[in-house]
């Protein structure tokens, strides 16, 4: 679809009580997904600050993913309340500086869904391959 | 005489505040007269390019620039000023983190040219500036614009950073002596304590349903502005000026941008935000009704951004949605 041959770069913030139990789970299965994902390990989904998103993009991410527990579920009350929050303003914030929001993207995975694990991954790659390569970099005059 | 240092002022894409706020610092103009000779100053002086030019290299020893990169003509001075100066001090927020003007980075030049000269807020509608115009004094060239608002780091190399939109007596009182004196390193006049660290008000740090524009909401005068659910800039936001604005119960509005270590105000601001944002019995609401908490907040680019978009991780406006 996109440039010939772009493999996009997607960092993924995964939380350490579900959703890295998901992927974990995902592995056992020996479910498929692309390898175009680099996982990241956090404690708990609002461990992810906006200034980690706004950097992954500056530093060559072509989409990032955060997953954390489903709601109710957090292991630290409300994190992923906040998650969704902050989620909520920097995609704002991207669209308003001309960035597809559909680059971010917010998920929640528990440990039991391995499966869904890997579909979110698969599905993601797709979305950003479509949306072709975001070079922050570029050097303008 | 001779052993006086040598300063000079220049001013690029600026609003002429920071020029008045030299002025700001009272009869502490004296004691920097005596250790310092103006010797250029395009505000109160009327020097031209070749004095510049012809100075030695280096023979100013400390430059102030104010005002954001905004035209070929902002870029191609301060080069030349970087040459002849030993020290060169970004002064107020447009020259240290892009200030307010680099809020244009929402918008390509020519969205803003079509605003600026072909909407009904204009005098002549589609009457556009042009680039060179002949006179019969001979041919006139107007700069033209960089392709965005750049704070001067990204032009030349900074010795020492002094934001604030303009820097307050209070910061000039600490900044000249010590930039006079030469003991100062590059972010040393940047304060690590944010605004809500100098505030006088105190946040209760409880959970904000949502927020109002500050024109529907009667604050109270003793109680923490974003505790009442008004935007305050404060958590985010660098505290050196000790917080003039809630003091008087206005809001902070950033201008000094991010606390010392930290790049990006506005990501800062949505994490503070995030976290203190919410209703009780959120657990019961769906997040559509959620979503509605995060869109009370008016403008969050805009809001966050305000001072600072030209130093945030993503600049000026990108074309990842068009094309
Ligand atoms: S920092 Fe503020 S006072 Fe100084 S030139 Fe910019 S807008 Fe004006
Ligand atoms: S009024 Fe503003 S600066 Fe003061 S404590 Fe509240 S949020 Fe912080
Ligand atoms: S309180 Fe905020 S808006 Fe007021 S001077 Fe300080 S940084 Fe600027
Ligand atoms: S612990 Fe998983 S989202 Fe908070």
């Amino acid at each position: 679809m996109a440039d010939n041959g772009f493999e996009p770069k997607i960092i993924v913030f995964l939380c350490n009580w579900c959703s890295y139990g998901g992927g974990d789970l995902a592995g056992v299965n020996r479910e498929q997904y692309p390898t175009n994902v680099l996982g990241i390990k956090v404690m708990c989904s609002s461990r992810v600050s906006p200034e980690h998103i706004m950097e992954s993009f500056n530093d060559g991410a072509d989409g990032v993913l955060i997953t954390g527990c489903h709601p109710g579920d957090c292991h630290y009350i409300d994190g992923n309340y906040k998650t969704f929050r902050k989620i909520g303003l920097i995609s704002k914030m991207l669209e308003d500086l001309g960035i597809n929001p559909k680059r971010l993207r917010l998920e929640w995975i528990s440990s039991a869904e391995g499966g869904k694990f890997a579909q979110v991954m698969r599905e993601m790659t797709e979305q950003i391959r479509g949306l072709g390569p975001l070079d922050l970099k570029e050097e303008v005059e | 005489m001779s052993d006086k240092l040598k300063i000079g002022f220049y001013w690029c894409a600026a609003c002429g505040g920071c020029e008045i706020s030299v002025l700001d610092i009272d009869d502490m103009i004296l004691d920097v007269v005596e250790k310092a000779e103006i010797v250029f100053w395009p505000c109160a002086m009327d020097p031209k390019y070749e004095d510049v030019e012809k100075m030695d290299d280096g023979e100013m020893d400390i430059v102030f620039v104010n005002g954001s990169i905004r035209s070929d003509e902002n870029h191609e001075m301060v080069k030349l000023l970087r040459q002849k100066a030993k020290k060169v001090v970004a002064y107020g927020s447009c020259s240290s983190i892009g200030g307010l003007f680099g809020l244009g980075n929402l918008y390509d030049n020519d969205e803003l040219m079509e605003y600026g000269y072909n909407t009904p807020s204009t005098d002549k509608d589609g009457v556009m500036p042009l680039d060179d115009n002949m006179v019969p004094e001979g041919d006139l060239h107007l700069p033209g614009l960089t392709h965005h608002v750049r704070p001067l780091d990204e032009v030349i190399d900074v010795d020492v950073y002094l934001p604030g939109c303009p820097p307050l007596p209070n910061q000039l009182e600490e900044a000249f002596p010590a930039l006079l004196s030469g003991e100062v390193g590059k972010y040393d006049l940047i304060s690590q304590k944010s605004v809500c660290d100098v505030c006088p008000l105190e946040r209760e740090e409880k959970k904000i349903p949502r927020l109002y524009p500050i024109q529907e909401k009667k604050l109270e005068a003793e109680e923490c502005i974003l505790d009442q659910g008004v935007l305050c800039m404060g958590p985010a936001t660098s505290g050196m000026c000790d917080g003039p604005c809630p003091e008087v119960g206005h809001p902070c509005i950033g201008c000094n941008g991010p606390v010392r270590g930290v790049k990006d105000q506005g990501a800062r601001m949505a994490s503070a935000l995030g976290s203190v944002l919410g209703a009780e019995g959120e657990e019961r609401m769906d997040e559509d009704e959620i979503s509605e908490v995060v869109k009370s907040v008016r403008d969050p680019t805009g809001s966050f951004y305000r001072f600072s978009l030209p130093t945030s991780y993503l600049r000026y406006k990108r074309r990842d949605l068009h094309e």
